[in-house]
C-alpha cells in the first residue's frame, strides 16, 4: 500500500508541473469587410528582443504567396517548415477564424509579442496587421487590424 | 517647239503649285508637338498589370483561386507562375493542419495540434 500511495505522489509530482507549464488560449481573428477574396494570415510570435520565436498558424496553403506575409517572410526566410502541420485555409471578408491551442505558459507576461501579417489577392500585403503583447492582462482585450482584420483577441 | 515649252512651263507650274501647298497645308514632315506627350506606356505599369509575381510588390494576382474560404491548395491552376508547380511547387507547400505534428518551436505543448474553426 506505502509503495502504491509513494508511486501516485511521485507521478503527480512529475505530471503537475507539466500540466502548469502550458494553457489553451483561444485566438479569434474577425476579419473586416474588405471585399476582396479570401485573405493570407501569417500568425507568428517574436521575443523581448524583436526575434522571431515562431509560428501559431498559417491561414492560406500555397507557399509561394508566402513572400505578401512579408514581416514572417523576411524572419523566416520563407521557411516553409515553420508552418508545417498549422497551416490552413484562407479566410474570407467578414469571417472570424477561431484557432484553439495549449501554448507555453512561459510566452505570457514575458516580453512576446504574437503578431499577424496579412495579405490578399490584388490588395496591398499588410505586414503586422496586428501586433499584441501576451499578457495575461491583455486576455479579452480587443485589439484592433490595420486593413484586412477587425479585431483581434486571445482569452483563456 | 511652243509646244514643248508650253508642256514645260504648265509641268513646272503644277509642281511649283503643288510644294507651295505641301508647304503650307499639306502634311508635315516633322511630329505634331501635340502627339509628344503621348509616352509609350511604362514599365512599372506593365508590371502592376501582370500581377507582379516576380517582385512581391503590393499587387498580386491568383486569377483561378477565386474561393473565399479556403480550398486553395491546387498548385497546378496557377498561370501566372511561369512554370509547371505542379512538379515542385506543391510539394513545398506547407504540410495542412492535421496532416502533420506541429512544428516543435517551443510554442506549443509536445503532441498538441491546434484546433480550428472559421464560419
Amino acid at each position: 500500500m506505502k509503495s502504491l500511495i509513494t508511486a501516485l505522489v511521485l507521478s503527480t509530482a512529475l505530471v503537475a508541473p507539466s500540466l502548469a507549464l502550458a494553457r489553451p488560449v483561444t485566438l479569434t481573428v474577425n476579419m473586416a469587410d474588405y471585399g476582396g477574396p479570401g485573405a493570407y494570415l501569417a500568425v507568428y510570435v517574436t521575443d523581448g528582443s524583436g526575434a522571431y520565436a515562431g509560428s501559431l498558424w498559417m491561414a492560406g496553403g500555397k507557399s509561394k504567396y508566402y513572400k505578401h506575409l512579408t514581416d514572417w517572410s523576411r524572419l523566416t526566410g520563407g521557411d516553409v517548415a515553420q508552418v508545417d502541420g498549422i497551416t490552413g485555409a484562407s479566410v474570407g471578408s467578414g469571417r472570424t477564424l477561431t484557432l484553439t491551442m495549449d501554448l507555453a505558459d512561459a510566452l505570457f507576461d514575458a516580453g512576446y509579442t504574437l503578431h499577424i501579417d496579412a495579405a490578399a489577392e490584388d490588395m496591398r500585403d499588410s505586414p503586422n496587421e496586428v501586433a499584441v503583447p501576451l499578457t495575461a492582462a491583455g486576455a479579452g482585450a480587443a485589439v484592433p487590424g490595420r486593413r484586412y482584420i477587425a479585431d483581434f483577441t486571445y482569452g483563456f | 517647239m511652243k509646244l514643248t515649252f508650253a508642256l514645260l512651263l504648265m509641268a513646272t507650274t503644277l509642281g511649283a503649285g503643288s510644294a507651295v501647298f505641301a508647304a503650307g497645308q499639306g502634311l508635315p514632315l516633322t511630329p505634331d508637338p501635340s502627339l509628344a506627350p503621348r509616352t509609350a506606356p511604362s514599365a512599372a505599369l506593365t508590371l502592376i498589370d501582370d500581377g507582379d509575381e516576380g517582385e512581391g510588390g503590393w499587387f498580386w494576382s491568383l486569377s483561378h483561386d477565386d474561393d473565399d474560404n479556403g480550398d486553395d491548395d491546387d498548385d497546378c491552376e496557377d498561370e501566372h507562375d511561369g512554370g509547371n508547380n505542379c512538379a515542385s511547387g506543391a510539394a513545398s507547400n506547407a504540410a495542412k493542419a492535421g496532416t502533420a505534428p506541429p512544428p516543435n518551436n517551443g510554442l506549443f505543448t509536445d503532441g498538441t495540434a491546434p484546433v480550428v474553426t472559421s464560419n
